[in-house]
């Protein structure tokens, strides 16, 4: 992920002797600290590219703990750790935590607590990268990035059939401010130490018995984190093979001793930078600072520390960055905002359009159809309300030719009709609120003349007859014998004689009246 | 020390703020009020096209009821429903219908004009008018007083509705009155008495 998560700026190793301007290329340029001309001269390189500067620093005032840091929640984490760590070095300015990847330790999860003084040098480097109108992108130390370099120069190794198989690899270099001792311990910082360089430094033999010294003395340090001389320590030597020989014959408790050139160093980290400046054959004194420095290049510090002169400018620069932040949010949200508005604006015009012609069609069709009705010489309301009247009389009337031709059959050839009447009954008017009743049926009224008939009895039967003859072909109508031939009926007055009496002389009027009405409901 | 921001920082800022503002102003002033116009315009157009569209179905409705009750018209006009009551001519058709059905003889009156009340509203400039009419018939057999009452609405113009028929018998069916009726002279066996009345749908100032 080189590059991506990275800060990809360059790097300002700040060692005590020396300062080391270097980027993915490689060392840019290097300044004496003490010198004020040195310095602006740095700030001149910086002020060239202007850009984000991440300061890793090399110097001796650099504090480390190991300490156990109880498990908790989520949410207070921080604010334990940060109790912890100022417990742990109260005094210290500058202050970080790295949680290490061992978790065997029941007291909690083991971190790495880190302080750093703000010294002089700190403060006028941070003032020469400001006056070169650079940013300080972070401050971070070597020996934690050199920790994460001896992982990958391990994992080469490893490759070429050189493996640092021990859990503790011990790197030594000669460094502008001493000797840098390096420790890690399955890949963790577990140890560093700038020691003033040796007296005599072009004499191999002293120099290999000086290193030995050095390292004998880091191995006794190492005792109290676990270290056991039957591990024994993989050593990573910046310099001649001679020189690695000499020191692995002197250290017992070495298993194994890997002498580096500068070259080497930058071919196995793979690094962009130019190897035909490099020398190839190991040297004590070769600097490789700019390397790891190269090396951290583009990647994201293990741990970034904020010394308060820093801390007013993060908080600028986060709340610029809030700011750019929001405001590349407006500008995105309102160039959608407005892609959208245009998308709409766009959707509108054609739905306006295609209404527009719907308009025109529908205006025309309608003006047609009206034509149309116009060109009838009456309007429909009239129309309807003339064919309503015309219905109206229409449902009156009434022909009599289904009830008269029924009655004709119903009395057959021997009985004759001496009057018929055909009466349409008035049809009801409406009640209030209700509809009109339909129009009744007639009322039919026959009259017979049986006066031919002799026998009262037979022509009393023949009435009968033709009124349940009637009842059969007017199911739902009503059928009565209004009066029959004598006066049978039990509302009527009947009058006889008998014996020598005679009855009182009076034509018998052998005639009958029937009706066929409403059905009774 | 002096707190850096940063050149290319500050003009990024300030170069999107005032896009922002141009954006903004551009999206405040003229897109929005643009589209919300359009969007109006939009709205109207689709509420006149749907009345436009309703009007036409309407207007379609209308037709096909005109069509139809146009049909209607010209028949109840040729029946002369919509015509005069022109009571001459109406006499000289009862005595027309008369003589088909076989009667010997007829006796009418049309009683005074009445404007009848309808179920709805009467149409404009026209009135339901009604003319009583009682005819006395005299005939040979009860069946001619039956045919001239089956014909008497397809005789007259309009609509004739028939309250009443009687039919009385006049005469015994005597031999003497065969012979009578078998030499050609009119015989009257049946009495007959119709009352029905004739409606027409007359203009409002028409008889």
């Amino acid at each position: 992920m080189r590059g991506l998560l990275g800060t990809g700026n360059r790097v300002l190793v700040v060692g005590e002797d020396a300062l080391t301007l270097c980027d993915a290329d490689g060392v840019l340029a290097t300044a004496d600290p003490g010198s004020d001309a040195a310095l602006a001269g740095l700030g001149q390189h910086l002020r060239r590219h202007r850009g984000p500067v991440l300061l890793l620093l090399d110097t001796l005032d650099q504090f480390y703990r190991r300490e156990p840091v109880a498990r908790v929640g989520l949410l207070d984490r921080a604010k334990v750790l940060a109790r912890r760590i100022a417990q742990a070095m109260p005094d210290v300015e500058v202050r970080g935590a790295l949680p290490l990847t061992d978790t065997d330790d029941p007291a909690g999860r083991p971190h790495l607590f880190v302080g750093l003084a703000e010294d002089d040098l700190l403060r006028r480097v941070i003032a020469t990268v400001h006056e070169a109108r650079c940013t300080v992108a972070g401050v971070s130390l070597l020996p934690l990035e050199g920790a994460g370099m001896l992982r990958d120069l391990a994992r080469s190794l490893a490759g070429e059939g050189r493996p640092l198989e021990g859990r503790w690899t011990l790197y030594i270099a000669r460094h502008a401010g001493g000797i840098r001792q390096i420790v890690t311990r399955d890949g963790d910082l577990a140890l560093t130490r700038l020691t003033p360089p040796p007296p005599s430094e072009e004499d191999e033999e002293r120099l290999a018995a000086e290193l030995a010294q050095e390292v004998q003395s880091s191995i006794s340090y190492l005792g109290r984190q676990g270290y056991t001389p039957a591990e024994g320590i993989d050593i990573v030597l910046i310099g001649p093979e001679s020189l690695g020989e000499a020191l692995g014959a002197r250290g017992p408790l070495v298993r194994s001793v890997v002498a580096l050139s500068a070259r080497d160093l930058a071919e196995r980290l793979k690094l962009r930078a130019d190897l035909r400046r490099l020398p190839a054959a190991g040297a004590w004194g070769q600097r490789v600072e700019g390397l790891i420095g190269a090396w951290a290049q583009g990647r994201r510090p293990r741990l970034a520390l904020m010394p308060p002169i820093l801390r007013r400018q993060y908080q600028v620069k986060r709340v610029t960055g809030w700011a750019l932040a929001v405001l590349l949010l407006a500008v995105v949200g309102l160039a959608v905002d407005l892609t959208l508005l245009r998308h709409q604006q766009y959707l509108d015009r054609d739905s306006i359009a295609a209404l527009r012609v719907q308009q025109a069609a529908y205006g025309e069709t309608l003006t047609i159809r009206r034509d149309h009705i116009a060109a009838y010489p009456m309007a429909v309301e009239d129309l309807a309300a003339l064919l309503r009247v015309a219905d109206e009389v229409a449902a009156r009337r009434r022909l009599p030719d289904p009830d008269l031709a029924a009655l004709a059959t119903a009395l057959g050839e021997q009985i004759r009709a001496d009057r018929v009447t055909w009466i349409l009954p008035e049809r009801p008017t409406a009640r209030r609120g209700q509809p009109r009743p339909p129009q009744p049926p007639p009322v039919l009224t026959v009259r017979l003349d049986l006066t031919m008939v002799e026998d009262i009895g037979l022509a009393v039967r023949a009435v009968e007859a033709v009124a349940a003859r009637l009842r059969v072909l007017f199911p739902d109508r009503s059928v009565e014998i209004l009066q029959q031939v004598a006066s049978l009926l039990p509302g009527q007055s009947l009058v006889g004689a008998g014996g020598t009496v005679v009855a009182p002389s009076r034509a018998p009027d052998r005639r009958a009246e029937l009706r066929i009405g409403e059905s009774p409901r | 020390m002096t707190l850096q921001i940063g050149t290319g920082r500050t003009i990024l800022i300030v170069l999107l703020a005032l896009i922002v503002v141009a954006l903004g102003g551009a999206r405040l002033l003229l897109f929005g009020p643009a589209t919300e116009s359009l969007a109006q315009q939009r709205a109207g157009l689709e509420r006149s096209v749907a009345t436009l569209r309703r009007d036409v179905d309407r207007a379609d409705a209308t037709l096909v009821t005109l069509q139809r009750d146009w049909v209607r018209y010209e028949a109840v006009a040729a029946d002369g429903f919509l015509d005069r009551q022109e009571r001459l001519e109406a006499g000289a058709r009862l005595d027309a219908l008369a003589r088909a059905a076989g009667l010997n003889g007829l006796l009418y009156t049309f009683r005074p004009q009445q404007t009848m009340e309808t179920d709805g509203a009467a149409p404009a400039g026209r009135r339901l008018a009604m003319t009583p009419l009682e005819i006395d018939l005299f005939g040979p057999l009860d069946g001619t007083v039956l045919a001239f009452a089956d014909g008497l609405d397809a005789a007259l113009p309009g609509r004739v509705v028939l309250r009443e028929v009687t039919v009385d018998r006049l005469l015994p069916v005597t031999p003497a009155a065969l012979e009578a009726l078998a030499q050609g002279q009119p015989v009257d066996f049946v009495r007959g008495r119709v009352r029905a009345e004739w409606y027409a749908l007359v203009p409002e100032d028409g008889r």
